[in-house]
Formats: structure tokens, C-alpha cells, sequence
């Protein structure tokens, strides 16, 4: 919550900290509890209900370069190849993915990763 | 009569008599039979003794000169016969005993001294009627008395075989006895030797028992501590998933949903607060602030999308971080290379329950939106310094 009281500070309608917290708490308490709710529930699952495979959320960090094997454009924009020849970069995760691990079976084998759900993300791209 | 008389010998009479059986006494047989008995013909020129004559028939009174009882056939041979019968009498006599001549001889030197003795007799004047009776009851009596005699040798011969033979039989039976006896003894020693042979094998077989007890014991202390343990570790060792793969991507769906959901309500509750004033940051000229993301750009210039994609992005970060049990700590370092060796070395049965439990359940994430960095699950895990 005190994030995102920083970030709406970051707009400047805010005099302080604290009148935007107060705006979020206001605004957001009940979503943001049912957010807690859910990943609560799914911590549970991954540490409990789960025990064949090694599940975990996916969330990508800005300027990750894009992989459209773990990752999936939310605003759709064609792949055409950013000017100079750079790599797409993402401006941010806008939902979570879901993978899932599997181990090797034997010493020393790797296990092997699946992706059950992409992470949405937004390339700078879009943005700009 | 005289012609028909023939001698003929019984030895089993004689035998009844009381005679010795190698003595033959020829009697003459009758044609009629008068009696139940062979008796003497009193015109018969042998006479038997009437010792001899069997039971019941009465004594012959004497009509000739010598008296029947007291000649024997053999004494009868010397006296003159009408027709040839003596002669007969005489090869028959010779040629049924030539082996006992001696008997014979001192048989007749006897008969010679009766004969005598019975024309002395006769010489003499007729007994009286009573003394001849009386005579008649004693050689009945003789003959009685012999005939028991005879029974009683027979009884006393049969009696002697049965000792004999009883004796045969007792000392077969004691023969088997002391078989059986001796046989009676090996098995005693027999039974002794294999009574001490099974005390030594049952003691050993009771201080096997006892040491077979002893391990069983313990080995049933060992298993229920394993047991316990197998049990704790049961829990964390299970590969059936009481939670799909579907059911998990829904309550991510669900997620993400919130997610948007309480983002885009900030933003259009931020949109309808007043702008601020000229002290707004957005006035400051952007070539004289330093680089930021494009995020923090966008806010600045109130751009609403930008805004509701730092509020995703903020709450995605969060809700991941809460799914972790000990990723953004550094204090949990250490169970990412727990974790790590886990995965490539399959020793997760030998890791202590809680070390594993948490290395299943962990999140490689960060605190610092700056310091997230992508994981690539093709590429090894950096190790923890």
C-alpha cells in the first residue's frame, strides 16, 4: 500500500505521503485485500497443495529484453524490429505468469521448466 | 483151530502191558472173536501168561500139565505140536528177533526153571477151589496193576516230552528275552544319548531364540522411529497434487484480475482530484533531471495508462513476493543453493523436512523493483557467494 502511495506521489497531486495513502486506503482496500487473499491461497497451493512440480509466479522487471516464450505483449503491437537494431524491452509487468518446474529425476539432471501462463507485458515501445 | 492159530505181535499191547517193546509176545487170533480181547485158545499149545491177557477175559483153568500163565510162547518152542505151527512159531520167532538173543537166552533159562517148577506143581495134588480163586483175583490184580503201570509209563513218557518240550520252548523264550533285553538296553542308551544331544541343542536353540528376541526388539524401535519420521516426511514426499494445474491458473487469472481491477480504480479516482499547481513537478524541464524509467515519465505527465501500468506493476511485484516464502530476504540466501543442489543432485528424501519445505516453496524474487533481474530457467542459478 505504501507503494502505491509513493507512486501516486510520484504524480504530484499529493502534498505528501500520507494523503495519498490515505487516498489508496480509501480507494483500494478492498481490492488490495482480495489481492492478498489470492496470493496467500496460492502460496498455499505452491507449498502445499503442489508437490509433484515446483510451481512460482513469473513477473518480468523493466528494461528485461523481450522473450516471447515467457512473456506475452498486452498491447498486441506487431514485432517489427525496433530501429537500430535493439531489442525490444519491456516498460512493465501488467499480470503474472505461471511456471512450473520439474526435477531432473536423477543426480545431477537439470529439471525442466514449463510455462503454464505468460507474463503480459508492455514494451517501451508502446509507450512511447 | 490148531491149523487157523497163528502168533501174531502187537507191540502197542505189550507196551499197554507193561512189557518192554522190543518184547514181542505172539498171542493167537481167534477166529471168533470171543472176547473184546485176543485170548489164548486153551487147546492152544503156546499159552500165554494170564498176566497178559487183557481185562476181562477170565482166567483159563488149568486142563493141560503146564500152567498157561506161567509160560511165555518162547518157552512153548521145545513143546511137541501136532502139526508144523512150532516150527513156524520157531523161524518166525527167529527171524522177527535175532537181535536180542541174549534177551532170549536168559528168557528161556527162565522158562525152564518155571516149567519145572509148574511140573513140580502138577505133580502135586489140585489146590483147593478157593486158593485157586484166590490166585485168580491176585493175577486179575497183577494184571490190573500192570496195565496201570503201562498206562502210567505211557502218561510218564508223553509227560517227559512235554518237559522237554516246554524246557525247548523256555529257553527259546528266555533266549528272546535276553534279546530283547539286550535290545531294551541299547535303546535306554540310545534314548540317553539323544536326550543329552537335544538338551545341548534345545539350550542352543533357546539362547538363538533369545538373541533373535533381542534384535527383533530392537529392530521394532528402530521401525517405529523410522515410522515416525517416514510419517512427518510423508507430507513432503507426496506426488499426488491436491490441486490441479487448471485450478492454480485460475486463481492467477483471479489475481491478475484484481490486479487491474484496483488498479484502474485508482487511476480514475486519481483523475478526477484537482490538478496541482504551477509546484507541479511535471514543470521542471525533463533535459535537467536525470534519466528515469519511462514509467515514472509517464506519470509525471499524468498519463493515465502509464499510471495504471505502475500500479499493476506494483501490485504484480507485491503479490509475487507474498506467493514466496523467502525470496527477497537475504537471510534465506543460503536455501537457494539448499534448493539449487536439491534440484540437480535428487537427494530430496535425504534433506531434513523443514530445509525442504521451504527450498519447494521458495521464489527467487528481489525487494528492489531495480535489483529484479530475469531468470532464465534454461541457464544454472547463480550461486550464492
Amino acid at each position: 500500500m505504501e507503494q502505491l502511495a509513493g507512486v501516486l506521489d510520484e504524480t504530484g497531486s499529493f502534498s505528501s505521503t500520507q494523503p495519498s495513502l490515505e487516498f489508496v486506503r480509501n480507494v483500494g482496500l478492498k481490492g488490495i485485500e482480495t489481492i492478498i487473499q489470492l496470493a496467500i491461497r496460492l502460496e498455499h497451493a505452491f507449498m502445499v497443495e503442489v508437490t509433484s512440480s515446483d510451481m512460482s509466479l513469473l513477473f518480468e522487471a523493466p528494461d528485461t529484453v523481450f522473450d516471447d516464450t515467457r512473456m506475452a505483449n498486452e498491447l498486441g503491437s506487431d514485432n517489427a524490429p525496433v530501429p537500430g537494431g535493439l531489442k525490444d524491452k519491456i516498460a512493465g509487468t501488467m499480470e503474472v505468469g505461471v511456471e512450473k518446474r520439474i526435477s531432473g529425476g536423477g543426480p545431477g539432471k537439470i529439471g525442466r521448466a514449463k510455462i503454464l501462463l505468460k507474463t503480459k507485458v508492455v514494451l517501451e515501445k508502446d509507450l512511447v | 483151530m490148531t491149523e487157523a492159530s497163528t502168533y501174531q505181535c502187537d507191540p502197542i499191547k505189550d507196551e499197554q502191558n507193561g512189557l518192554s517193546p522190543q518184547i514181542f509176545v505172539p498171542h493167537r487170533v481167534a477166529p471168533e472173536p470171543r472176547s473184546t480181547n485176543c485170548t489164548m485158545s486153551e487147546n492152544s499149545t503156546v499159552n500165554s501168561h494170564p498176566s497178559i491177557t487183557p481185562t476181562g477175559s477170565p482166567p483159563l483153568p488149568p486142563k493141560d500139565e503146564v500152567e498157561p500163565s506161567m509160560v511165555t510162547p518162547d518157552k512153548r518152542a521145545p513143546t511137541p505140536r501136532p502139526s508144523g505151527g512150532s516150527e513156524e512159531t520157531k523161524v518166525r520167532r527167529d527171524t522177527e528177533r535175532p537181535k536180542d538173543e541174549r534177551r532170549d537166552a536168559e528168557r528161556s533159562t527162565r522158562d525152564e526153571r518155571e516149567t519145572e517148577r509148574s511140573r513140580d506143581e502138577r505133580k502135586r495134588p489140585e489146590r483147593p477151589r478157593e486158593e485157586r480163586r484166590d490166585a485168580e483175583r491176585s493175577e486179575e490184580m497183577i494184571r490190573r496193576l500192570r496195565k496201570e503201570v503201562g498206562d502210567l509209563k505211557v502218561l510218564v513218557n508223553r509227560e517227559r516230552a512235554s518237559v522237554v518240550r516246554l524246557r525247548g520252548e523256555g529257553e527259546k523264550l528266555i533266549g528272546k528275552c535276553r534279546h530283547r533285553e539286550d535290545i531294551i538296553a541299547r535303546l535306554e542308551q540310545d534314548i540317553k544319548e539323544i536326550h543329552h544331544s537335544y538338551q545341548g541343542a534345545l539350550h542352543e536353540e533357546v539362547r538363538r531364540t533369545q538373541a533373535v528376541e533381542e534384535r527383533l526388539k530392537k529392530s521394532e524401535e528402530l521401525l517405529a522411529t523410522r515410522s515416525a519420521e517416514l510419517s512427518v516426511a510423508h507430507t513432503f514426499l507426496s506426488t499426488t497434487d491436491r490441486l490441479s494445474e487448471s485450478e492454480v491458473l485460475s486463481i492467477v487469472r483471479d489475481l491478475n484480475e484484481n490486479i487491474y481491477q484496483v488498479a484502474v480504480n485508482l487511476t480514475e479516482e486519481w483523475e478526477k482530484l484537482e490538478p496541482p499547481e504551477a509546484t507541479n513537478r511535471m514543470d521542471v524541464d525533463p533535459a535537467s533531471q536525470p534519466p528515469v524509467p519511462i514509467l515514472v515519465q509517464l506519470t509525471r505527465n499524468r498519463d493515465l495508462t502509464g499510471l495504471t501500468l505502475w500500479l499493476q506493476l506494483c501490485l504484480c511485484r507485491r503479490a509475487v513476493e507474498m506467493t514466496s516464502s523467502w525470496g527477497q530476504h537475504e537471510k534465506f540466501a543460503v536455501l537457494d543453493d539448499v534448493y539449487e543442489r536439491l534440484s540437480t543432485s535428487g537427494e530430496h528424501h535425504s534433506v531434513d523436512p523443514q530445509v525442504l519445505h521451504l527450498s519447494l516453496t521458495r521464489h527467487r524474487g528481489t525487494s528492489d523493483l531495480s535489483q529484479m533481474e530475469v531468470v532464465d530457467p534454461h541457464l544454472p542459478l547463480p550461486t550464492t557467494a
